[in-house]
């Protein structure tokens, strides 16, 4: 037996699937999450000459010598930290990183105290949320594998050192170097103390690891295995949440493979850390999955898939479970088998897996001049957004932007304290044509996006004054080098992305008043204006009659298509490329998340039929019931939009029945389905492969249909965990796709 | 130019041929089989489908119905479908899309446009088009001149037929089309007119027409319990003996899932408590094509 596995998984997946909600804290190893967040929320006020990344690193460290300590005798990554989180539903944050997030807003609101009241009436209105978004980070994974704890504190101390040396050590950069140095050996010396816990404890096998850990970098399979699973609980501590354990097949394999050649493991003994790595993730419970990267590129061009890939796909298959999600970079290149194999998951009902196209995404990123050889080191976080691995800072949420809602401003014809703070145009209120009516969501559109750039440059002014990243800030080469955090201009690429979402609501609303007011002359404009403020009552059959318009978003309909063509040509001329005052520039996306759902309950009744609070379109999706064409329709719609616009993804969510993808040839459909959306330049794909019945049935019977998994948006939940409206939703868009099948 | 009176498109269709295909269905079919799954298409004439869960009571069908077969009262909307003549008036205005006429007048040209929307998916899956119904062959020449449409545009083409047909028919399909999926229901010639009211003895000289002539034939068999399980061997056996070899073929176990269509077009569905073969019954079935020298190509 490999010393690094003094049991197996299978006879301890009792004491693993909820191993975190389980925990118990050894109380004589630490203080209690209340009594140290009583300390630390008393520490900025009682230093208060003391620089914030200062008293950020050592608020991180008192944590760290002080927290709790839990290990787990049935897992081989047994360590947890008693912060204050909750694991039902999700997990929340960590005490630490409410107090942050408190911290945050406050600082924000003192700093920039127009801008936050603006951003509030923007919310209200359901128009943008500009921030900052320091929730969406990733460490230097390559770095963080590479060097170790150890390597990445003496990196940042010799760096320090020749700064001084040079006598170019500032006071910013002494107060940066020394922020990073506190917060890394508080991190080794955490290592130290669970190791001597662990040696308490009769783990000495553990012990032996975290000692190894604290002075050098990782040299086999399991060790980088469990220094990500380090490294990921210390930093995640605050706001920032590392939104990927990064590529991990390709970044692992050095290791396994040389573990297999010395003889260290054999792919059995392979096979077990994946399981334990894997479940460990799963018993998490991050809220939206926490993904992995799996496939793809590499910088030489060629395929970086290698028999780990396959092993991690085989064993979570095995465990069946939806956390991890996956990642899963695509290039022409790439085994049909493998494919296959993530296909017949996705066809087997786990649909936590997203195929991401890696072409598009290089010409994504040269579309804002970042070079080919570098856009291939991409990696995907958060839902599917890519980001330039331990060189890009990734603000992939700076902002989500509702697309219908300058239609709704335009209809109604108002000028409101909204539009006077927010900078929106006094519009026509009965524009004599549909091409006068267009101009004025042109307008308003326009209006729209510029607030919401401006408000995110005035808030990634203030981000090094309201949240410094020191333990982050730590992997990056690029902000070591430079002697500046990651939140100060520390990265290379310094770019924030905004997200323009309810597209379809957005078209088939424009193309409705194009229909009701214009050509068929049902009523005015006023009218119209008047009907929506209602909810539709009394007009019943005139919202039916617009629904039943076979001239919708989604379903390959030219003059729809045409029109969603023109509006992301809009935006995106206004976005992408765009200076952020950082150095860095603008990149744009087009997936809503649940923002259809948030942004939905602040509008009113729109002209394509839906009602007063309902959600906007999700992603590329049709409106819920309208998806008549079936999935060829659908992709075809969404690859008509040039992929190239939407750095910050643009996923496509297909529903499929069964029965039409089953056996051989439906496996095949399948992948080329996948082969004709990328090959026509589509961003990213996901989806469901599951019938209305099944879903009813579940809706009935949770009992019976506890494992049944439902993609969300870029990650999956349990259907019968699912709120009713939003599984009735997915009913009415399964029953809609009967029809195609 | 010719019309054709078409009953659907179905895009994504995997079932139909070789890779993405979309399928287009036509009215009309010599044979009553009595596990058909597609209802809608069998009569000549054009058929009002109606899904009563559908009807939102909006009134909209009975003000433009020209003989009255929409009928509006205090208990609700009733179709008299003795009365209706088919004409769709009412689809156009059903505002909860609870009215479908199967049966539409299209020419080819009007039709082809929507043929060739998935073309991408065609050439990334060596799919095509095609042909289905109903039975295509009923209605020769709109399906000839829609072939070579498609033909000239370089789309794969395929018709699935019952071969319950004129030569002639034949004959001008046979030109346009890249691989005819031929239903064969019963060897036996007493049951096959029992199973679906027709004799088979032209559909087997069709069949062995087209194979004379080199044409590329899959062959798919309906396999109903209790109606044709026994003829296995019996088409096997004609198979085997035909000119050139066929492609393959196919089992397809029977599925009531067309009940909510018989429902819809207010049809009785005699086999619809017929259960679905389980997997033995189906292996074994395929180990006697196997035993013939058949190919046997998965579901």
């Amino acid at each position: 037996m490999n010393p690094m596995l003094p049991f197996g998984f299978k006879e301890n997946i009792g004491f693993l699937t909820d191993e975190y909600n389980e925990a118990e804290y050894d109380p004589a190893t630490g203080l209690s999450p209340e009594r140290l967040e009583e300390e630390i929320s008393r520490y900025p006020d009682e230093h208060p000459q003391m620089p914030l990344p200062l008293v950020t690193a050592n608020t991180f460290a008192y944590l760290l010598d002080n927290v709790q300590l839990s290990l787990n005798p049935h897992s081989i990554f047994p360590d947890k930290m008693n912060v204050g989180i909750s694991y039902r539903p999700f997990a929340s944050l960590s005490f630490f990183g409410k107090l942050a997030n408190q911290q945050i807003r406050k600082r924000t609101a003192t700093l920039l105290p127009e801008e936050w009241e603006k951003r509030a009436l923007a919310a209200k209105i359901g128009l943008s949320v500009p921030g900052a978004d320091f929730w969406h980070a990733v460490p230097d994974w390559e770095a963080v594998c590479k060097l170790g704890f150890a390597g990445l504190l003496a990196r940042a101390e010799e760096q320090r050192k020749a700064f001084a040396d040079r006598g170019e050590l500032d006071e910013e950069k002494e107060i940066f170097f020394d922020a990073v140095i506190l917060s890394y050996r508080a991190a080794v010396r955490y290592l130290e103390r669970l190791a001597a816990y662990a040696e308490i404890k009769g783990m000495a096998w553990f012990a032996a690891a975290l000692d190894f850990l604290a002075k050098e970098p990782p040299k086999t399979f399991y060790q980088v295995c469990l220094l990500s699973f380090l490294y990921l609980n210390i930093g995640e501590l605050g706001v920032e949440h590392y939104r990927t354990n990064g590529m991990i097949d390709r970044m692992y394999y050095p290791y396994y493979k040389a573990d297999l050649e010395a003889g260290r493991l054999t792919e059995e003994e392979g096979d077990e850390i994946l399981r334990f790595y894997l479940m460990k993730i799963s018993a998490a419970m991050r809220e939206a999955d926490q993904p992995i990267g799996l496939g793809g590129l590499l910088p030489d061009g060629s395929d970086a898939t290698n028999p780990l890939t396959w092993r991690i796909l085989e064993i979570y298959r095995e465990l069946d479970i939806h956390n991890p999600k996956i990642h899963f970079r695509w290039h022409p290149g790439i085994s049909p088998e493998l494919l296959d194999l993530v296909l017949e998951l996705i066809r087997g009902g786990n649909s936590s897996i997203v195929l991401i196209n890696d072409e598009t995404v290089i010409r994504a990123y040269e579309r804002i001049g970042i070079e080919r050889k570098d856009a291939v080191n991409y990696l995907p976080i958060g839902c599917y957004e890519p980001v330039i691995s331990g060189r890009e800072d990734p603000r992939i949420c700076a902002s989500w932007f509702n697309l219908a809602k300058p239609v709704e401003l335009v209809l109604h014809g108002e000028y409101t304290d909204a539009h006077r703070l927010l900078g929106l145009p006094k519009t026509d209120p009965e524009p004599a044509t549909f091409d006068l009516f267009l101009y004025e969501y042109y307008r308003t559109l326009d209006a729209g996006l510029e607030y919401t750039v401006n408000s995110i440059v005035e808030q990634m002014k203030v981000q090094y004054l309201v949240d410094p990243a020191p333990f982050l800030s730590g992997s990056y080469r690029c902000c070591i080098e430079s002697g500046l955090d990651l939140h100060n201009g520390g990265a290379e690429f310094k770019n924030t992305s905004v997200k323009c979402f309810a597209v379809g609501t957005a078209v088939d609303s424009l193309l409705a008043i194009k229909k009701i007011v214009y050509d068929d002359k049902i009523m005015t404009l006023r009218e119209l204006s008047g009907v929506m403020k209602k909810n539709w009552v009394g007009f019943e059959s005139l919202r039916l009659t617009v629904r039943a318009d076979r001239e919708k978003w989604g379903n390959h309909r030219p003059e729809a298509d045409a029109l969603a063509q023109e509006i992301y040509n809009f935006c995106g001329k206004r976005l992408i490329g765009r200076k952020n005052g950082l150095g860095g520039v603008f990149r744009m996306g087009a997936d809503s998340v649940g923002n259809s759902e948030i942004y939905g309950k602040t509008m009113g009744a729109t002209p394509d039929g839906r009602y007063a609070g309902s959600p906007t379109t999700k992603n590329f999706r049709p409106e819920t019931g309208l998806e008549r064409e079936g999935v060829t329709a659908l992709i075809s719609s969404a690859v008509g939009l040039d992929g190239s616009l939407f750095l910050d993804a643009a996923p496509i969510d297909f529903m499929i029945h069964p029965t039409a993808v089953e056996g051989e040839r439906g496996l095949l459909a399948l992948r080329n389905m996948v082969k004709t959306c990328f090959a026509e330049g589509g961003f990213a794909i996901q989806g469901n492969v599951v019938s209305a019945e099944t879903l009813r049935k579940a809706q009935a019977d949770p009992e019976s249909y506890r494992n049944l998994q439902i993609r969300v948006c870029g990650w999956n939940e349990y259907f019968v965990n699912m709120k009713k409206n939003l599984q009735d939703d997915f009913i009415a868009r399964a029953e809609g796709i009967e029809g195609t099948v | 130019m010719t019309t054709g009176l078409i009953l659907n498109v179905k895009r994504f269709e995997i079932h139909d041929g070789d890779g993405i295909r979309t399928t287009l269905f036509l009215k009309g079919c010599p044979l009553r089989c009595q596990w058909c799954h597609n209802p809608e298409g069998i009569g000549a004439a054009p058929v009002l489908g109606y899904y009563a869960h559908k009807c939102i009571g909006c009134g909209r069908c009975a003000m433009v119905c020209p003989t009255g077969a929409q009928v509006m009262s205090v208990e609700g909307h009733r179709l008299e479908r003795e009365k209706c003549l088919g004409c769709g008036k009412c689809e156009e205005v059903c505002l909860g899309e609870a009215l479908t006429l199967f049966g539409k007048k299209v020419t080819p040209e009007q039709i082809l446009p929507k043929l060739m929307e998935d073309a991408d998916f065609y050439a990334n899956s060596g799919g095509g088009v095609t042909l289905s119904g109903g039975e295509p062959l009923l209605q020769s020449q709109f399906c000839a001149e829609l072939l070579s449409l498609l033909k000239k545009e370089g789309i794969n083409t395929a018709v699935d037929t019952c071969l319950f047909a004129p030569r002639k028919a034949l004959e001008e399909v046979f030109p346009y089309t890249d691989t005819f999926l031929v239903d064969v229901k019963a060897a036996d010639g007493a049951l096959h007119k029992r199973l679906t009211g027709q004799d088979n003895a032209p559909i087997l000289e069709n069949l062995a027409f087209l194979s004379g002539k080199g044409a590329r034939i899959e062959i798919r068999i309906p396999f109903i319990p209790g109606k044709n399980d026994g003829e296995i061997p019996g088409i096997a056996k004609i198979l085997a003996a035909l000119p050139s070899p066929v492609v393959g073929v196919r089992v397809l176990p029977f599925h009531n899932l067309s009940a909510g269509k018989y429902e819809a077009v207010a049809a009785s569905y005699p086999v619809k408590d017929c259960p679905t073969p389980g997997p033995e019954e189906l292996l074994a079935a395929e180990e006697a094509l196997k035993a013939a020298g058949l190919t046997v190509l998965a579901k």
